[in-house]
């Protein structure tokens, strides 16, 4: 399986660069792939599993030999559009945690780790963008003794390690270790990312997918009560946040760059989403500025007061406090806190205990303890606990829920934040949204989401990650973003018709956030991107996702259905471990019968009957015709009887 | 009420309308505020109801008699009015009052409330266990005393009498005693020869195995030629748990098998259970008696397996008793479970729930059930891939040999994964070879330490099999968790003996009182057919044609195009093109066993016959052997999701082959050229059709079809210490009462009152 995507890059660069240096052996693949791939946009995965071919018995394994006889490739990996191999050591042994060793050449380009088997007929090809690797140790030195004790380990964000044993005497990892650290970590070396180096055409452009102004409009802006506000235009205002920004009508700009004064980073209370019928909002802020000494300003209680009054269905508005109340109040000495309900008439405080970037960070480290690379299977249950990982995804999902419930049932406004309002922040408003607003449950809506809540809004995108990085010991990197997509999975698992994209799409989404293969998660905020770029100078991720929308449709997806709020159950019970992702390197681990190709098949099938249906009907309409001697068929006769699909067909 | 009824009614009763006309109604009758009901019958009218309708409609509530429906031949013998019911998850401010029953059969309570099935169109609905009644048979214990914790009952009076009635005939101490021996059920009568529009369905009964006919066909089924049935048990001669008739391997003589039973443990000799279509066949035995030394008896068995093998290779032994549980451990994990899962109160509820995962770990349930998985695969892969015959070996042979047998011939035999065959698998592996049922659920109490719910985790093994597979049964998840309770509920002759000579007996000394015992495999005595319908996978009938009332499915064109799909499958699965296409190649790799399922599949669709070599190997790692939410929590409404969860993914898969059968009937009939005969929604015998009007669909939970109400809407929040509720979009009022948790639950009826959440709107 692996084989065929690396074929499909392969044919892709053929395409591309035209170079036919490669035909000779890649005639019959040619053959193969072009009739039956109706698009030429392959996906460019950016990580493929190592699938083991070990337990296939032998009659399986016959099978796939003579598939593979056919197309066989040298070692080389398959290039993309602006990739340049930068080492190959031959004879490297990969230690697989399932499998056992197997012998092989490792490649190294500016963009991957390319690793195929030389010893088995049927292909076993590692494959893992750079940018997933955050640590590269050389393990054993010029004393080791003992078969495989020397050569490199390698650890990856997308939780696996991968080993190498190279022989001491072909001095071929020194070659590699040098040119991972280069190109692993670009940024500590004062090379570009890869991102800005891949040139790709997918048809579609995904930076036009969100516009701010188009999406203020969709959610019925401007109102009498909120209006769009250029202030930031130039980021003076604000360097965090986008230039385009929706605010409460009744204050000005002075009174703007009054209350910013007494936010974090000035990052003010704005629009995040707005009901379209009760008027109820989600703003998102950063925490305000009271410190020890408590202090308060006028100006931010009037304009709490304003989003309040923009409201007229509630008389009182929730401030909702993503951290613990510990933290919260923690925040005061270094300047910060949170809202007095006294000074802050009609207002409600509510903190919803979500843990900081320095707690996740570690749960995240427990939990790829224990899937990877060995299950206990004795204790997995246990064990999944003792990280804390699904507790905390627990209480954000319970924070979102709190919050669309507010907006839902309560008709009540909320304005969010936490410290800088740019990580637990944006984890609750975008889960709050995805709840309350169908819209966000489709592949285009959900993209517009993350782009709005996420990459304008300021979320560290390159500090939490850490792009092309070497120092991955910084205290600023957490897996904020994975966490949310987590979550989203969850709320996807409870309501499985509810949302247009797959499982697989999300599992794209957190592949590229590592890749910096698409410059969508490059940077830490708008301006960022502005000051870079990237617009023209990278390619987005949902170019490539847009360009294969089939790909990443549900096929289960009623979106008749599924028009109303959305409340998923944030109890232990109902959460789950998100095994496809956090445990996929296990052969194990995956699915024997994927129910979702089922699904499709399905509608596969479906599809396939109404066509024929058609068919029949056009050939008894014409035979009609003929029969009755008539020279045009009656007008409507041929159109095909079609039985109405309630369900959207992919 | 605010006129007449008031002195019709003892009790105080609120009409909530709702929002709209909150002052419309006052209640002017005599107030004595003891008992209140909270009846909110405005169900999903929006508009105003004036109050004429209100009064006209109260009315006819309560003059409606509060009297349990009873079944022929069940009898009331205590009752107790006024009483409220409390819901374990409120804060017992707000019972729903009415009255209470004890019949010989069942608790019932019965109250002036609407059921809350007739505010729903759908859910599964028993004919013979509505929702307010606890069958005696799962009642565990009662808890008597005044305080409230304790009792989810409180009593205006007397409360002694049924309490006494409840405790006397809750735990009767002879067999006879059971209600499935007053049971004379009307329609049975008529089954055979009522033509049950399911019957189509399922086109021939079940295989019982109780005379020697039911052997042969699965013997010739198989294929396995060096067996026969032997007669050598006739009147229980040589063994009073072996059924009168089995099978053995063909050179072993009727005086040979009788003359080894002496030698066997209870003169179980070896019995023959399924044959691989290589010749390899597995057989159940048991050890030879302490008390004997003629182990030639044994080798004679031995031999005996070896002659049967067509290439004569020795047999395999695997030890039950070493690889799954003991029958105590068991019992002790499914109190465990049973505890975990129906938690007392909304406080204990929280507390546990960041524990949850080492909680249900502590439980060893999934362990066991991993445990018991293994042995299965360890047994099939000795029969398929060794290709020798297997001997399962258990001390008595009547518990973990009946569970392990039955998951092998499950796994290698697509036959059992049919409702029918399944079926038949049960009544052959555990009813007819003495699975002691009377003494593992101990509907009579009889002896301590007997108790073990094997037969149960042989059911949450099946559905492992199911999650990993989902097209590969014929029935659904709905199908194994109301087979777990019919089990529970001692109605059924199928699950009320320990052995068929029990049976027997019982039946031949009740014979003048004309008892009539039914089998659980008559469906149509507990539900209606639609709800029966419920029991159909759409993925299995789409991929096995089994719409049988669709004439296209025979023709070939129909034909064709199932072989273009299967096509599709078959390169999905292995071959290049389709790979391409399929977004899933990176994450899911297909295994040896999805590419034989797809080889077998095309042979399918040419022969129109079902699979043959379908082999169903399980993933036993930790992370693959999921809790069975589905079955274990349906009762605890705190978890149902409003609007989600399995049942959502299974209406749309219904929906979706249930066109597909509109469409191949399309086809038919124009290839035909016969007309379209007007086809209903629900003819291709699936509970969903595509033209489900979506409004009656859009207020099911997670819990559909077990709790039919939506549940309140509810979520745990962050803090551990709030609820709230919100009467949002799918808040439907009316109540529910989960009547025995996981089943032989406290006794205790959960039951929530969701016109509390009225009062309690916002946070508690």
């Amino acid at each position: 399986m692996e084989k065929k995507s690396s074929q499909e890059l392969l044919e892709l660069e053929e395409r591309k660069t035209g170079k036919h240096s490669r035909q000779a052996s890649g005639t019959s693949l040619d053959s193969l792939t072009s009739s039956d791939r109706p698009s030429s946009k392959s996906p460019t995965s950016a990580s493929s599993g190592s699938p083991s071919t070990e337990n296939l018995e032998a009659q399986e394994l016959k099978i796939l030999r003579d598939a593979n006889s056919k197309l066989a490739q040298p070692e080389d990996p398959p290039l993309l559009n602006g990739e340049k191999i930068h080492a190959i050591a031959k004879d490297v042994t990969y230690l697989c945690p399932f499998s056992g060793p197997v012998r092989g050449t490792l490649s190294v380009t500016n963009y991957k780790l390319f690793f195929k088997s030389t010893d088995r007929e049927t292909p076993f090809i590692i494959e893992a963008p750079l940018g997933v690797i955050y640590r590269v140790e050389k393990v054993g030195g010029s004393t080791s003794r003992g078969e495989n004790a020397y050569g490199l380990e390698l650890f990856c964000k997308d939780f696996r390690n991968l080993r190498f044993a190279h022989k001491q005497e072909n001095h071929s990892r020194r070659l590699v270790h040098e040119k991972l650290q280069m190109y692993a970590f670009p940024s500590s070396n004062k090379l570009p990312l890869f991102s800005y180096e891949f040139k790709e055409d997918f048809g579609e452009n995904g930076w036009d997918v969100f516009d701010p102004i188009t999406e203020y409009k969709r959610q019925g802006l401007p109102t009498e009560s909120w209006r769009i506000s250029k202030i930031n235009e130039n980021y003076e205002f604000c360097d965090t946040y986008p230039s385009v920004l929706a605010v409460p009508a009744a204050a000005d700009d002075d009174e703007l760059r009054r209350v910013a004064a007494f936010r974090s980073r000035n990052r003010i209370p704005v629009l995040s989403w707005i009901h379209p019928e009760s008027q109820a909002t989600i703003t998102r802020s950063s925490q305000p500025l009271v410190g020890v000494g408590g202090k308060r300003s006028k100006d931010d209680e009037k304009y709490i007061q304003h989003i309040l009054d923009a409201n007229a269905q509630s008389h009182k508005l929730t401030i909702m406090d993503a951290r613990p109340s510990v933290n919260a109040m923690a925040n005061k000495a270094k300047g910060g806190g949170y809202e007095s309900e006294d000074t802050y008439q009609n207002a409600e405080v509510v903190f919803l205990d979500i843990h900081n970037i320095h707690v996740m960070r570690e749960s995240l480290r427990k939990l790829k303890d224990i899937c990877y690379p060995h299950i206990d299977d004795q204790h997995w249950l246990s064990n999944i606990e003792s990280t804390h990982w699904l507790e905390h995804i627990k209480l954000i999902l319970a924070g979102a829920v709190r919050i669309a419930d507010k907006i839902e049932s309560q008709k009540m406004s909320i304005v969010l934040h936490c410290s800088d309002g740019w990580d637990r922040t944006a984890q609750l408003s975008s889960l709050a949204m995805i709840m309350l607003d169908p819209y966000y449950r489709t592949i285009k809506g959900v993209e517009v989401l993350i782009e709005k809540e996420w990459c304008k809004f300021g979320h560290k995108f390159s500090q939490r990650i850490g792009h092309g990085d070497k120092n991955h010991a910084d205290a600023d990197r957490s897996p904020i973003f994975l966490q949310f997509i987590d979550a989203l999975w969850q709320m996807t698992r409870q309501f499985p018709s509810a949302f247009e994209f797959n499982e697989y799409f999300l599992i794209t989404i957190l592949d590229h956030l590592f890749s910096c293969l698409f410059g969508t998660f490059l940077c830490n905020c708008e301006r960022e991107q502005f000051k870079e770029d990237v617009k023209n100078k990278t390619v987005s991720l949902w170019s490539y996702t847009n360009s294969q929308m089939d790909d990443f449709r549900n096929p289960l997806y009623a979106a008749y259905l599924n028009q109303h709020v959305l409340f998923p159950v944030a109890s232990m019970r109902r959460i789950e471990l998100w095994t496809s992702y956090y445990v996929r390197w296990n052969p194990r681990m995956r699915p024997q019968e994927p129910i979702h190709q089922r699904n499709r098949e399905l509608l596969e099938l479906r599809a396939q009957l109404q066509k024929k249906v058609e068919e029949l009907q056009r050939e008894i309409d014409a035979r009609e015709a003929r029969e009755l001697g008539l020279q045009t068929p009656p007008p409507g006769a041929s159109s095909p009887t079609r039985v109405a699909s309630p369900i959207n067909a992919s | 009420m605010t006129t007449n009824s008031a002195s019709k009614s003892t009790f105080t009763s609120y009409v909530d309308l709702k929002k709209d006309a909150p002052e419309a109604i006052e209640s002017s009758g005599e107030r004595r505020g003891t008992f209140k009901s909270y009846i909110n019958w405005s169900y999903g009218s929006k508009k105003r109801t004036d109050i004429a309708a209100v009064s006209k409609a109260a009315e006819d509530v309560f003059e409606q008699k509060l009297e349990p429906k009873l079944l022929s031949g069940e009898i009331i013998i205590a009752q107790a009015h006024h009483v409220l019911k409390y819901n374990t998850f409120g804060d017992l401010k707000h019972g729903v009052s009415g009255s209470l029953y004890c019949t010989n059969f069942k608790i019932s309570f019965v109250t002036a409330e609407r059921s809350s099935y007739d505010m729903m169109e759908l859910g599964q609905r028993n004919i013979l266990v509505s929702e307010n009644d606890i069958p005696l048979t799962c009642v565990d214990a009662v808890h008597q005393g005044n305080e409230l914790h304790e009792s989810c009952f409180t009593f205006a009076s007397s409360p002694f009498i049924i309490v006494n009635t409840i405790l006397h005939h809750a735990f009767p101490t002879k067999l006879p005693l059971l209600f499935a021996f007053s049971f004379k059920p009307k329609q049975h009568v008529e089954e055979n020869g009522h033509d049950a529009p399911i019957a189509k369905v399922i086109a021939e009964p079940t295989l019982h195995f109780r005379d020697c006919t039911d052997w042969e066909r699965e013997l010739i089924r198989v294929g396995a030629q060096r067996f026969r049935v032997t007669m050598s048990n006739q009147d229980f001669k040589i063994s009073d748990s072996l059924p009168e008739y089995f099978v053995v391997p063909s050179c072993l003589t009727d005086n040979d098998v009788t003359q080894a039973s002496h030698h066997f443990v209870d003169g179980r000799v070896l019995t023959w259970s399924w044959t691989h279509k290589n010749g390899s066949s597995l057989y159940r035995m048991v050890p030879l008696r302490m008390d004997t030394t003629q182990d030639h008896h044994e080798q004679r068995m031995l031999a005996a397996v070896k002659e049967s093998h067509p290439k004569k290779l020795p047999s395999v032994w695997i030890d039950v008793e070493k690889s799954c549980p003991t029958i105590a451990y068991l019992q002790s994990s499914y109190l465990k479970l049973k505890d975990l899962c129906v938690p007392e109160s909304m406080k204990s509820f929280m507390n546990i729930d960041d524990k949850w995962y080492s909680q249900v770990d502590s439980t060893r349930w999934l362990h066991y059930t991993r445990k018991c998985l293994q042995t299965a695969i360890k047994t099939a892969s000795a029969l398929r891939n060794q290709g020798k015959s297997v001997i399962i070996k258990e001390s008595e042979g009547r518990d973990f040999s009946c569970l392990v047998s039955s998951l092998v011939q499950i796994i290698l035999d697509p036959h059992y994964r049919t409702q029918r065959g399944f079926q038949g698998l049960i009544q052959r592996e555990w009813v007819v070879m003495g699975h002691p049922f009377l003494d593992r659920y101990q509907h009579v109490t009889l002896t301590e330490g007997e108790e073990s719910p094997v037969f149960l985790l042989f059911l949450a093994c099946v559905w492992q099999l199911m999650n990993q597979f989902p097209s590969s049964f014929s029935f659904t998840d709905t199908y194994l968790i109301t087979l777990w309770d019919c089990s529970l509920h001692g109605l059924f002759e199928t699950f009320i003996f320990n052995s068929e000579r029990q049976r027997y007996r019982a039946f031949m000394t009740d014979h003048k009182t004309h008892a009539q015992l039914v089998s659980v495999w008559d469906w149509s005595l507990q539900f209606k057919e639609e709800d029966i319908a419920l029991f159909n996978n759409p993925l299995y009938c789409v991929h096995h044609g089994q719409h049988l009332n669709c004439p296209g499915c025979n023709t070939n064109d129909v034909r064709t195009f199932d072989l273009k799909l299967d096509h599709v499958n078959e390169n999905a699965n292995e071959g290049i093109p389709a790979e391409k296409k399929s977004p899933y190649r990176k994450l899911s790799q297909c295994n040896k066993m999805t590419e034989e399922n797809s080889s077998s599949q095309r042979k399918i669709s040419v022969s129109g016959v079902s699979r043959k070599n379908d082999v169903l190997i399980p993933e036993v790692s930790a992370p693959n052997i999921i809790f069975w939410t589905q079955c274990y929590l349906r009762w605890v409404p705190s978890v149902h999701i409003v609007g989600g969860g399995p049942p959502s993914e299974y209406l749309q898969q219904c929906m979706v082959a249930d066109e597909i059968h509109q469409l191949r009937m399309k086809i038919h009939s124009l290839q035909t050229s016969t007309p379209l005969t007007k086809t209903s929604g629900r003819d291709s015998g699936l509970y969903f059709s595509f033209d489900t009007p979506a409004k009656m669909v859009e207020n099911f939970t997670s819990a559909f079809p077990f709790s039919p109400r939506t549940s309140r809407l509810s979520s745990m929040l962050g803090d551990g210490t709030s609820w709230f509720s919100s009467s949002g979009l799918f808040f439907r009022s009316s109540s529910v009462s989960s009547y025995d948790g996981i089943l032989k639950a406290s006794g205790s009826m959960s039951s929530t009152n969701t016109n509390d959440d009225i009062d309690e709107a916002g946070e508690m």
